[in-house]
């Protein structure tokens, strides 16, 4: 089957939905995979190997034109290449699939995550998009019912999770993140600081209950953007500005290390009223689940998938900055019982949600949606 | 709601017994003290959740600690169910209870938890000490003193001077501060010795030590860049709505004074929606034709939500109760709304011990006009020089046909000053001028001139206390000077004066928290606009009232005090009590009632000047009153 795959995240852009997109690329049978990504900066170099990927140069004037580029672009594959099925990464890439879909019959399926489909800015265009495709794919359970309520026909819509690349995050975990020097315990929180939905004001307003029963602790942020001057005026409004510690971005290869030297990995994002900020599905708390660590997530969005309640981590009112500390406390406090999670949580991640197994799951979507079985069986997934 | 008050030292029960007992209007349903070595608590406790099991002082199940606790815990519900999730078991129903396990809990770090408006003591009898706590944003009243050895504290500062060798003084040091706002900023007072416990702190008393310090300040600045402003009014109308669902906690009826402006009419839009039965709305109006009539506009609002509403005309003779209120209020606030604040609370008391209230609206949500003539005065400064500005543009501005408040916006828009002495001349009651002037030979000397303008300086500061942009600093020094110092206290007071427990759903702390972070684009446009909140409230508020331009309980000052209380003025501010006191100058005085009339805020530097005298009569020659029920 031959796949065109349309999508404005891609590395060497940096973000769950790029390195997913990348991921999947490079897991179907390179013969059968063309990829249309942006021109993103000079070192954008594809390796020979793998895929083959265009790369569309207007994207340095915006999505707008990029996205016109990509419509002829997909059109005149359509014509020349006659793909099987198109895949759209984003919500953003799907109308070069809805006009190719009138015009030359190819199916089409869409990735959604959360936030684009929730947020009030164009509702029609998505609304149309989606319903036009041929099958949409939705992250968590909490997107798919989002997709559903745009009007999608329910056999049209299917799961699809991520997975976690174990080579990075999955090797054995090394102890508790106390510092062996100062018995100091270790929260981490990792994401951008752009949105205000992301709850790392809830943990800082936590801090003061769990220095209260926890005296020597630090929350580090890794993770940089314009939130981090409210975030550091929030911890001193509370008198928290010692236990915080903002590691900035931190490259790849670095952030394993320091999901292994935390105690606990805190994700609270919250589903806000408007503007459609949610967390679709929190993919680091898997990574910090495949090093072994338990997590403190908010019941909110895909969060809920990513974290089995009381199993592989706490789930709380990721606004209750009450319940927030007595979670945290809970795993600080009782080791066995964050063991005890940490540990189900990397089997869940090993059993559950590695790239192999998304990768073979998105190939049976792709063919059900074209309505044929996939030539040639999973042995040719890499 | 109620009023406490303690001492941390040597305390003769009958001290305590009369300091609490001072504060009887604060809750008249019930006293309760707690005397132990060094060590005694007072309260009165105006019941309002747990009617029958909420007698205070409360101790935990050893007797170990022991609180006495003035305000609402609105969430105090769900802090019960954690805490018993934990192993606490709880004897009464009250939120006062609550405080007890979460100390246990959490020690001095339980006042994060709290959602409401509160102060309260607690001692803790193993480790000796006191902690106080008041919220947030200075809703309740926290009083404090060193005597000697002892630390006292109260809800009001008159139970202090109970206590033996603490008789009230004057604090000449404030004098300037009063004289230039109208009210005294905390943590100073007008008493000798007496302090205010700042909005968003503790302080704990122990080992002869006294240690106060913040755990809350609000922050202000454009957090949420990019939010539109139809989706900062959704989520400020969910925030909302939640606020006041909130609060309406409570186990008597809940009504709520309704001044027929925007922020009281969605206060009672809210009410009317979360309440099955009509929400009892009071309001109260003058008897006076035209703008100050604000109980036709109410009835418009009542009459559309379906309340059940009771309307109260007062005449300007209430103003013989103005002496009485100054010993309530505590510090002289000249805040003439303080009259008919009462007034309506008192009305209210009849139907509903408790009342929500619209107060704090224009605060959060940049609602004074002033803050756009600021905005502008400063752009106006950038873009000409003071020659053309005060030479050219402000002697053409005088042939404009304009009202005496608009001519005074104009020339403060046109003169060149500085940022401090702008926002006095906006906000305050007497000139610096004045204020020299004015000042009586016995304290001439004692009282240093220039103390407002110094303690204003810093928010306009570069680097300092305030945000990046002049009108969350403007907002900023509001929160934390005039909406604690004045309103809230006006507030505060005269509904206690009343018996009648005010809540303000617009400073529910997440609320304040969301809008504070949001961009002044979705803010401030235009003058007074509050935008976000008529957006919000667009199709659930009568329209005409989202178009009304802003008048809250205002009062006709500068008509009553130079017509119907123009003797009444006379009589105590040129009384031979006044001459003899020498606070203030005889002669300048009767020079300002005889030919001031014309000048800026007359009826407001007389208003001022009138509640100074009223309280030294009541504080220091035993005026004591006959109020107030």
């Amino acid at each position: 089957m031959n796949v065109l795959l349309l999508t404005w995240d891609y590395p060497p852009a940096r973000g769950g939905i790029q390195n997913w997109m990348f991921e999947l690329a490079h897991r179907l049978p390179a013969a059968d995979v063309t990829v249309f990504a942006p021109r993103a900066g000079g070192a954008a170099r594809d390796p020979r190997s793998g895929p083959s990927v265009k790369r569309l140069r207007s994207a340095a004037l915006g999505p707008g034109p990029w996205l016109l580029q990509l419509s002829s672009a997909t059109a005149w594959r359509a014509l020349t290449g006659r793909p099987d099925v198109i895949v759209c990464g984003h919500v953003l890439t799907a109308p070069a699939a809805l006009l190719v879909r009138r015009v030359f019959g190819i199916p089409y399926v869409v990735f959604v995550y959360a936030y684009e489909i929730r947020r009030p800015r164009q509702q029609h265009i998505v609304r149309r998009v989606l319903r036009g495709a041929d099958m949409v794919i939705a992250c968590s359970h909490f997107t798919e019912a989002a997709v559903l309520r745009h009007g999608v026909a329910p056999h049209r819509v299917r799961l699809l999770y991520p997975g976690v690349d174990l080579a990075r995050f999955g090797s054995a975990p090394t102890g508790t993140g106390e510092r062996a020097d100062t018995g100091t315990r270790t929260i981490l929180s990792v994401g951008r600081l752009t949105e205000p939905y992301k709850g790392h004001d809830t943990v800082i307003r936590a801090l003061p209950l769990i220095k209260a029963r926890c005296a020597s602790v630090r929350y580090i942020i890794v993770g940089d953007g314009p939130l981090r001057e409210y975030l550091a005026a929030l911890a001193r409004s509370v008198g928290a500005e010692d236990a915080v510690v903002f590691a900035g971005e931190v490259p790849d290869e670095q952030l394993a290390g320091f999901y292994r030297a935390c105690d606990v990995l805190v994700q609270l994002s919250r589903e806000s009223v408007a503007g459609g900020g949610v967390e679709g599905f929190g993919i680091v708390c898997l990574e910090a689940a495949a090093s072994g660590k338990p997590v403190v997530a908010g019941r909110s969005g895909g969060l809920v998938d990513a974290v089995v309640d009381g199993e592989t981590g706490i789930l709380v009112d990721p606004l209750d900055a009450g319940a927030t500390a007595d979670a945290i406390l809970a795993l600080l406090q009782d080791r066995a019982l964050a063991r005890r999670l940490g540990d189900a949580g990397r089997r869940r991640v090993r059993e559950r949600f590695t790239w192999d197994r998304m990768a073979t799951d998105a190939r049976r979507l792709f063919a059900e949606a074209v309505g044929e079985t996939w030539a040639g069986s999973a042995a040719s997934s890499s | 709601m109620c009023g406490i008050c303690g001492v941390v030292g040597a305390v003769d029960p009958g001290v305590l017994e009369r300091m609490t007992d001072t504060m009887v209007h604060r809750g008249p349903d019930d006293r309760g003290l707690f005397c132990d070595e060094g060590i005694g608590l007072g309260v009165r406790r105006l019941s309002i959740i747990d009617v029958g099991g909420g007698h205070q002082p409360m101790c935990n199940e050893d007797a170990t600690l022991t609180v006495v606790f003035n305000g609402e815990i609105y969430n105090y519900r769900e802090l019960r169910r954690r805490l018993e999730g934990r192993g606490h078991g709880f004897a009464t129903g009250s939120d006062t209870e609550v405080l007890l396990h979460l100390y246990e809990e959490y020690g001095d770090a339980s006042v994060h938890l709290l959602e409401g408006m509160f102060a309260y003591a607690l001692w803790d009898s193993r480790r000796r000490r006191l902690l106080l706590a008041r919220d947030r944003l200075g809703i309740k009243p926290v009083y404090y003193a060193t005597v000697g050895s002892a630390f006292l504290f109260a809800s009001e500062a008159k139970a202090l001077f109970e206590y033996p060798g603490f008789p009230a003084a004057l604090n000449t040091g404030a004098l300037d501060l009063y004289l230039a706002l109208q009210y005294v900023p905390g943590p100073d007072t007008l008493f000798r010795g007496v302090h205010k416990l700042p909005p968003g702190h503790v302080l704990v008393a122990a080992g002869g030590r006294v240690d106060v310090r913040r755990y809350w300040e609000l922050l202000l600045g454009d957090f949420q860049p990019g939010t539109t402003l139809d989706e900062a009014a959704e989520e400020f109308g969910a925030t909302f709505r939640q606020a006041v669902q909130r609060h309406l906690v409570s186990d008597v009826p809940v009504g709520a004074l309704l001044s027929g402006g925007v922020d009281s009419s969605a206060v009672v839009a809210m009410m009317a929606r979360s309440s099955a039965r009509p929400v009892e709305t009071f309001t109260v109006g003058f008897e006076l034709p035209g703008r100050h009539n604000e109980i036709a506009e109410a009835g418009r609002v009542a009459r559309h939500f379906g309340t059940a509403h009771h309307e109260l005309l007062i005449q300007p003779d209430a103003a013989g109760l103005l002496g009485d209120l100054m010993w309530h209020m505590d510090e002289p606030v000249a805040d003439a709304a303080a009259l008919p604040t009462y007034l309506v609370c008192r009305f209210a008391r009849q139907v509903v011990p408790v009342a929500l209230t619209g107060e704090g609206g224009d605060e959060l949500l940049g609602g004074y006009p002033r803050y756009a003539w600021f905005a502008l005065a400063q752009r106006l400064k950038r873009l000409l020089p003071a020659t053309v500005r005060e030479r050219v543009l402000l002697p053409l501005s005088r042939l404009a046909p304009l009202g005496p408040r608009y001519r005074r916006a104009v020339a403060n828009l046109l003169t060149e000053r500085d940022d401090v002495a702008r926002h006095l001349q906006w906000v305050g009651a007497l000139d610096p001028e004045l204020r020299r002037q004015v000042v009586g030979p016995a304290l001439t000397d004692a009282v240093p001139a220039g103390v407002a303008e110094t303690r204003i300086a810093p928010y306009f500061a570069a680097g300092g206390r305030g945000a990046p942009d002049v009108l969350h600093r403007l907002m900023a020094l509001d929160i934390h000077t005039w909406l604690v110092d004045d309103l809230l206290t006006k507030m505060d007071k005269m509904s206690m004066a009343a018996s009648v427990e005010a809540r303000v759903p617009f400073l529910d702390h997440r609320l304040v928290e969301f809008v504070a972070s949001l961009p002044l684009r979705v803010k401030v446009k235009n003058v007074g606009s509050k935008l976000i909140l008529k957006r919000a409230m667009h199709g659930i508020v009568p329209r005409a009232t989202l178009r009304r331009r802003k008048h809250a309980f205002q009062v006709p000052l500068d008509q009553w005090v130079s017509g119907a209380l123009r003797s009444f003025v006379r009589d105590i501010l040129l009384d031979r009590r006044a001459s003899e006191r020498g606070w203030l100058d005889p002669k300048r005085l009767e020079t300002l009632l005889a030919r001031g009339a014309g000048r800026a805020r007359y009826g407001q530097v007389v208003w001022t000047l009138v509640c100074l005298e009223l309280w030294a009569r009541a504080f220091f020659d035993g005026d004591r009153p006959r109020v107030a029920r």
